[in-house]
């Protein structure tokens, strides 16, 4: 009995370990922001929302591929935020809200709609961004996309 | 590194600054009334200039000196449009105030023009049924969610076998095209019974179109058309749904519902597998032993796959399997023959599909070719005892079996290109097959008909002016029927080939951003043939009831108008849509059942489809939307209408034998009401709670009823009803990718039933008419990655 209640907890231990293993490290901005000034790196932002099927099928077939785990973890940072949102972000010194979510539906966050709106089309998700080690944009993707083609642009 | 520096590199990605001559520039700020509106675009109307707004909602912009329309556009809100002289605003700055989007009125449909549009842009107004309403409802099949339009109602016209049809502005199913995806798969015999077949949970959504207007689907869609869409899957899911219903508290109605999808990481493939079965027992409302509401076992499963070679084309294959049995009448336990009245019905049924869709890079031509088959062999039995004993009894009750074969063929190709100027031209052809065979040797009954159609469409959208659109179309369709039909000692053909051409003209007009008013005509027609109630029988006074053709049936022609404001306004934070529509139809040489008694040699009661008076339907459909917030929606519509013959139409020809028995005629279409409507609302009270409360009213109409052995009919003028069902939905979440939905509530819970059918095994099966439910308790569980 002992010695199986001491392979459940072996078990549920490499569990954990390999869960930790098979995830993207997601951070907040708050810990972005400290990571960042600590060691630079190059980041990868992600916005989603509930009703978007197209960022649920990244976050469940592209996020939790090996490879892709294995180079995000390596090489970037990586945010993963809810692009509709109600927290108050600090970032870089500045506070981002979400006022709109008081008087309307799928309201999009500042911060967001910052970072993901374009020039001639409405909001869109979902929104990847990938910055260099200097925050600087390299690329913005409106669109999904596969773990293979993620891997090109991380790679770029 | 600080974000301040980054945040003007982002904005270099989303402004762009035109110069010209002669520039000024303005500021201004973007709020919704209260709070400033961050990151809408600004946007100069007919340029490409524009810039976008910060986070506090404040924009600058450099405009040349002439008056300019700007545009402002952001996530959630309407888009505004305002006329400026740029000089007014050179030394204060420009307030703008947006308004949310709380109705879905930028959703995209597809039934107005055959290709993608936002509905507030089509010319046809489109109503949207969404699973909400479905599920508000509690509906199983179809034909139990599309009264909750204004327009549409569904009946159910037999006690026996549970024969349902929509009717779209007063006019019988016939007149009604039901397409699925857009395509009209569903053959004569279909349309009997197939309402009820299509089960809700692979419904992405219903389009309605009412009266015309919708000829470019076909020259019978002169009510309006139906188009279910099926859902198209991104995610892999998996869902499991379970409901239990007890009509009247006593009769069980259970159904299990499962799905799930599978698509590729490069959705590049994928399927969607589903199935149904259903089992309800039968329903006696009035203890006679005979059935009101129909014992059916439905099993359904089917699936769609789908293949993007490339991202500009897209394969699709899809099949579906319906094996239904229906049964009603009495003594159900027992083998057809030794009851009084059995009507029995084993459906065989697949369906099978392919369609091919192709774009190219810029978007602005694509093609699609779909072909599809549907194969139906039927097993049914529609006779019984009839009340008697005798040997004559029993060898007629042994002779009502038949079967029934029916293939349907449906293909064709669509072309439509979009012109610089945003005028699309949309063209294709169609080709259409539909045999059915249909034998009961014991009442010498065939009806053996193929009819084949040949159509031709092309359709021009006009966007002459920035508030007017107009589509101006036509369709030439060639029909070939080629039918025999007997029944007893009577024979009937029906020989025509007829080439129709069908116009059809809509147009809308912008009269403010918030009032739109739109107008149609269209022309319609049918061919002589028998349709899906003239494939259907009914018993009364222990006989059947048959149709047949008459002979020298002409082809019935339709004209129909329709008008109508839509007025969309918020009032606060209260947002409103009303909707007032118009419609007006002829008919010339309507088909028309006119029963000529018990004129067969065993007795029995036959009708004959016949050339009717020439009638019209006229009247006004309303429909207010109301969401105070986000979590409350409330939606109601009422539909006042005449059904008119122009001259009076008989319903029942007498032969003069039985004394104080004349013809009955009639001024005004049956079974039509003049008054109906329905409301409901949606309620999300916690993340966990909904409450939907789901309201029918059908008011008082003429209800044919058989009161003499003859086959005399009295003209009943029935009550009113009021159908509620109120449900409350508890959702919890064991996983992410599990969650739970329990469901509970009452269809009809006031109970307004018709209380006066016939009893035993003399009645008049198809005296039935309101809601197709007594008071039902229904217990529902869903579970799933959804």
């Amino acid at each position: 009995m002992k010695q199986l209640i001491f392979f459940l907890f072996l078990s549920c231990g490499s569990l954990i370990a390999q869960k930790s293993d098979q995830q993207i490290n997601w951070l907040s901005w708050e810990e972005l922001e400290e990571a960042l000034t600590e060691n630079p790196k190059k980041t990868l932002v992600f916005f989603h929302a509930d009703w978007c099927a197209y960022c649920k099928k990244i976050d469940r077939v592209v996020f939790t591929k090996p490879e892709v785990i294995a180079k995000v973890n390596r090489d970037f940072y990586a945010v993963r935020m809810n692009a509709e949102t109600t927290d108050t972000i600090t970032f870089d010194g500045k506070v981002f809200t979400n006022p709109l979510a008081k008087t309307q539906r799928n309201a999009v966050h500042q911060l967001a709609a910052l970072l993901g709106s374009r020039e001639d089309q409405d909001f869109s998700l979902p929104v990847t961004l990938i910055f260099d080690k200097q925050f600087k944009v390299k690329r913005r993707i409106f669109e999904y996309y596969t773990s293979k083609e993620l891997l090109k642009y991380l790679n770029q | 590194m600080s974000l301040n520096n980054y945040l003007k590199i982002a904005f270099l990605f989303i402004t762009q600054l035109v110069l010209a001559q002669e520039q000024t520039t303005i500021t201004g700020v973007i709020t919704d009334g209260t709070t400033p509106v961050p990151f809408a675009n600004i946007i100069v109307e007919g340029s490409t200039n524009g810039v976008a707004a910060d986070e506090n909602g404040s924009f600058e912009i450099t405009l040349s000196l002439e008056e300019a329309t700007l545009v402002f556009k952001a996530v959630g809100f309407k888009t505004q449009r305002k006329a400026i002289q740029p000089e007014n605003f050179r030394n204060k700055p420009l307030a703008i105030e947006l308004q949310e989007d709380l109705l879905g009125l930028e959703e995209v449909v597809v039934s107005a023009t055959r290709n993608r549009i936002s509905k507030k842009e089509a010319p046809v107004i489109v109503k949207v049924l969404s699973p909400k309403l479905f599920k508000a409802t509690q509906s199983i099949s179809l034909a139990d969610g599309l009264n909750y339009q204004p327009g549409v109602r569904v009946e159910t016209n037999c006690q026996n076998c549970g024969f349902t049809q929509v009717r779209l502005n007063g006019l019988e199913g016939q007149y009604t095209q039901i397409l699925v995806n857009s395509r009209p798969v569903f053959s004569a015999l279909n349309g009997v019974y197939g309402l009820e077949q299509i089960p809700v949970s692979i419904i992405d959504r219903v389009e309605v179109v009412r009266s015309g207007g919708s000829a470019l689907f076909g020259s019978n869609a002169i009510a309006g058309t139906v188009n279910v869409i099926t859902k198209e899957p991104v995610n892999n899911s998996w869902e499991v749904n379970s409901n239990l219903g007890l009509i009247d508290g006593k009769t069980a109605d259970r159904t299990l519902n499962m799905n799930t999808s599978i698509v590729s990481e490069d959705l590049s493939t994928g399927v969607t597998l589903y199935g149904m079965y259903r089992d309800r027992d039968a329903f006696d409302a009035n203890g006679d032993g005979f059935s009101e509401i129909t014992k059916l076992t439905n099993h359904s499963f089917g699936s769609k796959a789908f293949y993007r070679p490339n991202d500009n084309s897209r394969i699709g294959l899809d099949f579906t399997a319906i094996k239904e049995y229906r049964r009603g009448g009495d003594r159900i336990e027992l083998a057809p023959q030794f009851t009084d009245i059995t009507e029995e019905l084993d459906h065989n049924t697949i369906f099978t599909g392919a369609d091919y869709e192709l774009y190219n890079d810029e978007r602005t031509n694509n093609l699609s070719v779909y072909a599809s088959l549907q194969h139906t062999d039927r097993k049914s039995y529609y006779g019984g005892l009839g009340g008697g004993r005798t040997a004559a009894d029993s060898i007629a009750a042994n002779n009502a079996f038949g079967n029934t074969k029916d293939l349907g063929l449906v293909s064709g190709a669509k072309f439509s290109h979009t012109f610089k100027n945003k005028d699309v031209l949309t063209s294709g052809v169609e080709y259409q097959l539909n045999d059915t065979e249909d034998a009961i040797l014991g009442y010498n009954r065939v009806v053996d008909q193929q009819v084949n159609s040949f159509g031709l469409y092309s359709q021009y959208e006009w966007k002459p002016l920035k508030d007017f659109t107009t589509l101006l179309g036509a369709r030439l369709d060639h029909i070939s029927v080629d039918g025999y039909y007997t029944i007893q000692n009577i024979e009937r053909t029906s020989e025509v080939s007829e080439t129709v051409l069908s116009p059809r003209i809509t147009l809308l007009y912008d009269i403010t951003h918030e009032l739109q008013f739109r107008g149609g005509y269209a022309r319609g027609f049918r061919a002589p043939q028998a349709f899906n109630e003239d494939l259907h029988i009914s018993s009364v006074g222990g006989e059947q009831r048959f149709a047949i053709l008459s002979d020298d049936l002409e082809s019935e022609f339709s004209n129909a108008y329709t008008a109508s404001l839509n007025l969309t306004k918020n009032f606060n934070k209260t947002q409103t849509s009303l909707l007032v529509e118009g419609f007006y139809t002829t008919l010339q040489n309507p088909f028309t059942l006119v029963s000529t008694g018990a004129s067969l040699p065993n007795g029995a009661i036959l009708e004959e489809s016949r050339n009717g008076s020439g009638a019209y339907v006229a009247g006004t459909n309303v429909e207010l939307t109301v969401s105070p917030s986000q979590d409350l929606y409330f939606q109601a519509g009422i539909t006042y209408q005449k059904s008119i013959y122009k001259e009076d139409q008989v319903l029942f020809e007498s032969d003069g034998t039985v004394p104080g028995e004349n013809n009955v005629v009639i001024s005004e279409f049956t079974r039509a009401p003049n008054l109906y409507g329905f409301f409901n609302v949606n309620w999300v009270i916690s993340e966990a709670f909904k409450m939907d409360l789901a309201a029918s009213y059908t008011g008082s109409m003429i209800a044919p009823h058989v009161v003499s052995d003859s086959g005399f009919i009295a003209l009943e003028e029935t009550p009113q009803f009021i159908d509620v069902t109120p449900k409350v939905t508890y959702h919890f979440d064991l996983k992410d990718t599990f969650h739970i939905e329990l469901s509970t509530g009452i269809q009809n819970v006031f109970n307004s039933y018709q209380d006066d059918f016939d009893r035993g095994p003399l009645r008049d099966s198809d005296y039935i008419y309101g809601p197709n439910r007594p008071r039902t308790f229904f217990f529902g569980i869903r579970f799933g990655d959804f």
